[in-house]
């Protein structure tokens, strides 16, 4: 177990943007059996699934600059891995399992939501995924919500919001980390 | 939001491809997808497993996952707060220790002279062990189910496959880090030179594939043996290349803009991720930027320099070259404001001192280089 693993999201999200190898490594981790089930659901096809979550990680890293901290990481690679998902369907030759099923839900029981809504949705799809996952590989959500839970202890304890919280977390670990740079160098220097 | 006619579903996907659908008809496909195959039967533990593990071999070639390399703090058992308290502190110790004041004087030292890269590489084998090559003797470097592994006098690493029936299996990987470069003969004979900063990941046998599949990250120049019945393919960022035998550059860096395809002999056939293949012929470079594939007449000879020993530029940006550079001397590059954008031609070896490369282009353009340790600042 890894100091990393026990950030919340958002502040591996911050660290991402900051190009940490680590962060990085941990997101994989936390959410690759997730999304990979999610892509073999949708395509039912190992190979395209595969390909679909693949081009989403690397995606995620090279764009790691323009990914918002504030938002939840959770939605942003959903989101991300739809997107690649739906290309990759509209690219196939042959669509005709996907067309007829558009059909199917145009005439059964589709109706125009808003995007609020929307996003809902997806938040409950990812809830249910998340716990129709194998126990082992449902550990790590259920580790980073104590996280969330702890971190909202301490608003109501010290009685302030949690976007401050959230700030001093992220001071804390910028100054950490500016620490770690310099320990990294030295441990190497002394052969530690 | 008012309801859209039904439209042609196929016209519909064709629209998304494109990237041309109304807020209405987004909605819907997007309402659509939230519940296609929602009930589909999910894949065991297992099978999860074993494709989430082939998917982390794949982008660990071109992504930089940490997880087999933790870095040294990583290893510290100790709470990361109390690891980093205790190290700040040792930090302190070191920062006035009369140790620093030597390093200082040594790495001003190391100022004077910055040396090019050389012959050096790591192999990583099938079981997942790393062997230096620089550090190596001639002579057999591995020895296993079916495969020998050997380095040349002259520092080749050479594949010789025993027998039919052999039991060789899995994936090799040659490495080269900045400052790095490594030739390789591959089991059906190929070469390949790998430029610095690069890796390619190839199977240990190709005889029981129909395919010969290789995955570079980098730039790597091949010489394909002739096996009409098993096409030679090389993946690569965002493109594939099929080579039936032939000589070809591929210069497929992260942090180049584009992705350079040269070819030299014969003819190789060119699949960009999204859109169509071309086929190439001999003097042609593909260039694919953005997603756009452009075929170019090109001097082969530009392309395929570094193999030889040379940095050779023709009408290149600063940048360009300066990328270059920094690969091959293993040095970080600081561009300050206002240079001149002018382009560099020319050609000069790269087993030449910096400061002597970095003279050269000094004395024919308005611009100036200061080496700080092993930093490269290009001022006015």
């Amino acid at each position: 177990m890894t100091a990393y693993s026990n950030y919340t999201d958002t502040e591996l999200a911050a660290l991402l943007k900051d190009g940490d190898h680590q962060a990085y490594t941990v997101i994989y981790d936390k959410y690759k059996f997730l999304l990979y089930a999610h892509a073999y659901k949708k395509l039912q096809d190992r190979e395209d699934a595969r390909d679909a979550v693949q081009e989403v990680f690397v995606t995620f890293w090279n764009k790691r600059g323009n990914i918002n901290a504030q938002s939840n990481l959770a939605g942003y690679l959903y989101t991300a891995l739809r997107n690649t998902i739906l290309n990759l369907i509209a690219r196939k030759e042959v669509r005709t399992r996907y067309t007829d099923a558009m059909a199917a839900h145009y005439t059964s029981d589709y109706e125009p939501t808003d995007h609020g809504i929307r996003s809902q949705q997806l938040a409950a799809l990812i809830d249910r995924e998340i716990a129709a996952l194998p126990a082992k590989m449902q550990e790590v959500f259920v580790l980073s919500r104590k996280a969330y839970l702890s971190r909202k202890e301490i608003s109501m304890q010290l009685g302030i919001s949690e976007a401050t919280v959230d700030r001093q977390i992220a001071n804390a670990l910028k100054l950490l980390r500016a620490r770690l740079t310099l320990v990294a160098y030295l441990l190497v220097f002394f052969n530690i | 939001m008012a309801a859209m006619e039904r439209p042609d579903f196929d016209e519909l996907l064709e629209k998304y491809r494109k990237g041309e659908c109304t807020p209405q008809e987004l909605d819907f496909i997007e309402s659509w997808y939230l519940q296609y195959q929602q009930d589909a039967e999910p894949l065991s533990q297992a099978e999860l497993e074993d494709e989430v593990a082939s998917i982390t071999e794949s982008i660990a070639q071109k992504m930089p996952i940490v997880a087999d390399q933790p870095p040294v703090f990583r290893r510290l058992r100790l709470p990361i707060g109390i690891a980093a308290s205790i190290l700040v502190i040792l930090g302190i110790g070191y920062l006035r220790s009369p140790e620093r004041q030597k390093d200082q004087s040594v790495a001003q030292q190391a100022e004077l002279s910055i040396s090019p890269g050389r012959q050096a590489a790591s192999l990583t084998l099938a079981n997942g062990k790393k062997i230096f090559l620089s550090d190596q003797q001639t002579g057999k470097v591995v020895q296993g189910a079916g495969v020998t592994i050997t380095k040349t006098s002259n520092g080749e690493l050479i594949y010789d496959i025993k027998g039919t029936k052999n039991k060789a299996s899995g994936f090799n990987t040659l490495a080269t880090t900045n400052g790095e470069t490594y030739r390789v003969r591959l089991p059906d004979g190929s070469m390949v030179w790998l430029n610095a900063a690069s890796s390619l990941k190839y199977p240990v046998s190709f005889q029981h594939s129909a395919e010969r599949v290789v995955q570079l990250s980098g730039e790597a120049y091949f010489e394909i043996s002739k096996d009409r019945k098993h096409p030679f393919i090389v993946r690569s960022r965002e493109q594939q290349v099929e080579v039936l035998g032939t000589h070809f550059n591929i210069n497929a860096y992260h942090d180049e803009p584009d992705i350079l395809t040269t070819l030299l002999e014969g003819s190789i056939r060119l699949r960009p991720e999204r859109g169509i293949a071309r086929i190439l012929k001999p003097g042609q470079q593909a260039k694919l930027a953005n997603g756009d594939l452009k075929i170019l007449e090109a001097d082969p000879r530009t392309a395929t320099a570094w193999k030889d020993g040379h940095f050779r530029f023709r009408n290149e940006s600063l940048q360009s070259v300066m990328r270059k550079i920094s690969r091959w001397y293993n040095v970080e590059v600081i561009f300050q404001k206002g240079l001149p954008e002018d382009t560099y031609s020319g050609a000069v070896t790269r087993h030449s001192d910096i400061r002597q490369v970095l003279d050269i282009m000094e004395g024919s353009n308005n611009i100036h280089f200061t080496i700080k340790e092993r930093r490269i600042i290009v001022s006015k």
